[in-house]
């Protein structure tokens, strides 16, 4: 009677361990010129080829690559909807964690449901009567700088990801919306920093609100530039 | 409820005049009146029901359970249940994560611990019956009130036990009053230039935005968050928003506290 | 069952009321009837008047009766609504009172929906656009429907329904729309077709919706009321009430449909009602029947008249809360007694909306018409 192990797929007898390739000076040279081309972010857009436009953006700590925030996000529609008329598009935000699960689901149903808040203000749904627009947020990875997971360092990034992304479909929006975050707060703002569209405070002090918020727009500010950079640049 | 485009307009023109003129007359800072109901389960350790005037209703149990907190340190559950919409919906799952998260922050757990080993665990259960308006205010003011109505048995052993171990003993019917620190959350409208505390169903369906303010200790807390209170009319406000909406809050959220201590 | 009957309600009502917020609070939880222990005595007396009622097998006309209870034995009856037949007798199926009509008996239910009948003058709202139709919720069980071909279209009454008209329907009405409109006809099932075909009739604009219990309206001829303070109330018999500036159409329909006596060649005033008709020339109601009636556009409304709408509801609201039956006298002394409250705001709160309840009733006892 031969005892063969069936619980698991042994492979052929000389089968051996993959083993990476040393990376070519050239790929590091690609690394390093993105770097320098912006420091804190690096956007593509439309890597998605089934989506109507999507986004990928990773951000990176100012001071360095340690804790990188990938998030890959893809708009499909407008696209028609079954039931009842509408006379203005339907707007849906899922959030989806990719590679670990970090948030409970709760809170990333808050998420989407202020996200969607925002994005209600900002997209021009009136011109898409009958339709629904779905938006999809993939977070490939992401850690805080202290190792734990925070609301706070993702929002800004699902904000600018998404409004890139949309920019990418083609949908009509009103302005590039765009968020800064500071002591535990994301605001973010349109019509150039004049108007806050969603606030999210989860902890600290409240007495400094106002100061916070200036803190957000000058983030604000940097993040829209980027972004808009990134667009003229694409177009060429 | 939809509204006819007059009827928004007729709304939205009222409610960003100055002063607003809400549709039933109230003033900006001006809540409806609740009803409520306590300690009436027997079986919970604490109890309420709210009852709003336009008809929300609101029923919130308290039950503690007792559990070894150096194993678990979650010393709150918070369970809601909002009929008319499904139980893993974003909107039931975010208030729930709201609550919760606003509960564990502001709680003082200490109040909670028995011996330096074993401490009480609260389950609360929120159930909306029916609710018209944005419910999360009410549900506050439910669980302020359920709280602040739980007994829970009194301790008679000895309270450290690190070195001997044993289990909490409890006096068999002497029961002693929670006493916690409830945070309450207020929800604002933002039509116009106005902030309108407690909106109505009607009043947020024209609202261009809203606010949660956390009230806690005397004092604003956080969280602090916009909120949607409709689909299609939302728009961006201004940074002095927010600062009318602080200062509202700050002057009714005591006479709020005391008119739900004072019975 | 020992646990609610040993405690008694025990209404310690205390309220902190201030002008921000007034809670009030109540010891149970949940409300009783009285004290359980009366009702039951009442619950052996009740059964004692059953027997005597089927000894007699009568219950009269106007009685209350609660559903299973014998109304007639008599199989000469004919059953309407309400009722159910077993063995030869007619027994009531909801909690009513009873109703004779020539020989058709039925239970009328104290609550319930409203159910429409032909010639009622209802508010309904849009839910639906369908096919050459719309489907309108005025809460009743099936929602009403009104054909494209029962409303005014901008060019002329009697024009005929194109197929333009067809394909722009959601442009005249679309979901969420709120109309005034008569019950036309009544269908197999019990729903409604309506119409607008009356200048009266159509898409409501510059005011406020506030619905009370429809068993609080009583039907009659008219309900379109023009009120003290520039402002006029539609009081729709399905309990839809419409509160809105006061047009110039409310002033010039007010004293004809009042009295009906300045209506311009429109055939022999008879006296008689006939559904659709109406107290404006045709040549007028073509003049106005222009896509103005269906505009999505409120009229300039000053901020006292605003203030003196949520007054009016405000009223009505305590009216409803305080289950009194509504109708344009009634508003009108309501109005007038919550003057004592210079906020209209004091007005939301339960105890105020009871003095004004009790206002209007002993202001009706007062001068002897209660």
């Amino acid at each position: 009677m031969s005892v063969s192990d069936r619980r698991r797929i042994l492979g052929p007898t000389n089968a051996r361990p993959i083993q990476f390739a040393p990376l070519n000076e050239d790929s590091k040279k690609i690394d390093t010129e993105r770097k320098n081309l912006n420091k804190s972010v690096f956007i593509e857009n439309g890597l998605v080829s089934n989506s109507n436009g999507s986004s990928y953006l990773e951000t990176r700590d100012s001071n360095g690559i340690e804790y990188p925030t990938l998030l890959l996000t893809s708009v499909y529609g407008p696209r028609p909807t079954r039931g009842s008329f509408n006379s203005k598009a339907s707007l849906t935000i899922q959030f989806k964690e990719v590679t670990a699960e970090n948030f409970p689901t709760g809170e990333l149903k808050e998420l989407c449901n202020f996200l969607t808040n925002i994005f209600n203000a900002v997209i021009n749904l009136a011109g898409y009567p009958k339709s629904g627009i779905d938006i999809f947020l993939n977070l490939i990875q992401h850690e805080g700088p202290s190792g734990e997971y925070s609301r706070e360092a993702i929002l800004p990034t699902c904000i600018n990801g998404i409004t890139l992304a949309l920019v990418d479909a083609g949908i009509e929006i009103f302005d590039m919306v765009s968020a800064g975050s500071y002591n535990g707060t994301v605001v973010s703002f349109t019509k150039n920093g004049e108007e806050i569209v969603g606030l999210w405070k989860d902890t600290g002090d409240v007495e400094d609100l106002v100061e916070t918020i200036e803190k957000c727009k000058e983030q604000y500010y940097q993040n829209r530039s980027t972004m808009i950079k990134y667009l003229m640049q694409n177009k060429k | 409820m939809v509204l006819s485009v007059t009827e928004k307009a007729y709304l939205y023109e009222s409610l960003s005049a100055v002063p607003p003129l809400r549709p039933d007359g109230r003033a900006a800072h001006q809540f409806r009146p609740v009803e409520l109901f306590t300690d009436f389960l027997p079986t919970s350790n604490g109890s309420s029901k709210i009852v709003a005037s336009d008809g929300s209703e609101c029923i919130v149990s308290v039950k503690a359970k007792v559990v070894d907190h150096t194993v678990d340190n979650e010393f709150l559950v918070v369970d809601v249940d909002i009929a008319g919409h499904r139980d893993d919906s974003q909107f039931v799952l975010s208030i729930g994560s709201i609550l919760t998260k606003v509960l564990t922050q502001q709680l003082e757990q200490r109040g909670l611990q028995l011996t330096r080993k074993y401490s009480f665990k609260l389950f609360i259960d929120v159930l909306v019956l029916s609710s018209y308006s944005h419910p999360l205010s009410l549900i506050s003011f439910a669980i302020y009130a359920a709280l602040n109505s739980t007994y829970l048995p009194k301790l008679i052993s000895s309270d450290d036990d690190l070195d001997v171990a044993e289990l909490p003993l409890f006096h068999d019917y002497d029961l002693e009053k929670l006493d916690v620190r409830v945070p309450l959350l207020f929800t604002v409208a933002l039509v116009g230039n106005n902030v309108l505390i407690d909106p109505a169903s009607n009043e947020s369906d024209v609202a261009n935005n809203g606010l949660v303010v956390t009230w806690s200790n005397g004092k604003i807390g956080t969280p602090i968050m916009t909120i949607g209170l409709n689909d299609d009319n939302v728009k961006g406000f201004g940074s002095s928003h927010i600062r009318t909406t602080l200062e509202m809050i700050e002057k009714c959220a005591p006479q709020v506290v005391k008119a739900l201590d004072g019975i | 069952m020992s646990l609610l009957s040993v405690r008694k309600p025990n209404k310690c009502i205390m309220s902190t009321g201030t002008e921000i917020i007034s809670v009030t609070k109540r010891k149970d939880g949940f409300q009783f009837v009285g004290n359980l222990e009366s009702d039951f005595e009442s619950d052996i007396e009740m059964s004692d008047s059953e027997n005597q009622n089927q000894i007699s097998g009568e219950a009269q006309d106007g009685s209350i009766v609660t559903p299973g209870e014998l109304v007639t034995d008599d199989p000469v009856w004919m059953r309407g609504h309400g009722t159910y037949f077993l063995e030869n007798k007619t027994f009531a199926s909801v909690a009513g009172t009873v109703s004779r009509v020539n020989r058709l008996l039925s239970v009328i239910p104290l609550k319930g929906r409203y159910s429409p009948e032909t010639g009622d003058h209802i508010i309904g709202r849009i839910a639906e656009v369908g096919n050459r139709r719309w489907k309108v919720d005025i809460g009743a069980k099936q929602y009403a429907v009104l054909m494209l071909g029962s409303v005014n279209l901008p060019g002329g009454v009697l024009r005929r329904k194109s197929e333009s008209d067809e394909l722009q329907m959601r442009n005249f009405l679309k979901e969420g729309d709120l109309l005034n409109a008569e019950v036309q006809s009544l269908f197999q099932d019990g729903s409604a077709s309506l119409h607008t075909r009356s200048l009266k009739y159509g898409k409501l604009r510059n005011g406020v919706f506030l619905q009370v219990p429809s068993s609080l309206v009583v039907r009659s001829k008219n309900h379109t009321h023009n009120l003290p303070g520039n402002v006029t109330i539609i009081l729709g018999v399905n309990g839809f009430i419409w509160l809105r500036q006061t047009s110039e159409i409310d002033l010039s329909n007010h004293g004809s449909t009042i009295s009906n006596v300045n209506v311009p060649s429109i055939g022999p005033s008879t006296g008689e009602y006939k559904p659709g008709q109406n107290s404006v020339a045709i040549t007028r109601l073509e003049e106005e029947s222009s896509w103005e009636i269906y505009s999505d556009k409120n009229d300039p409304i000053s901020n006292a008249v605003k203030q003196t709408i949520t007054r009016y509801a405000n009223v009505i609201r305590a009216l409803a809360h305080c289950e009194v039956g509504i109708a344009e006298s009634r508003v009108i002394s309501a109005y007038e007694a919550s003057m004592a409250y210079d906020d209209i705001g004091s007005l939301i709160e339960k105890e105020t909306m009871e003095a004004i309840g009790r206002d209007v009733i002993n202001g009706e006892k007062m001068r002897g018409n209660a």
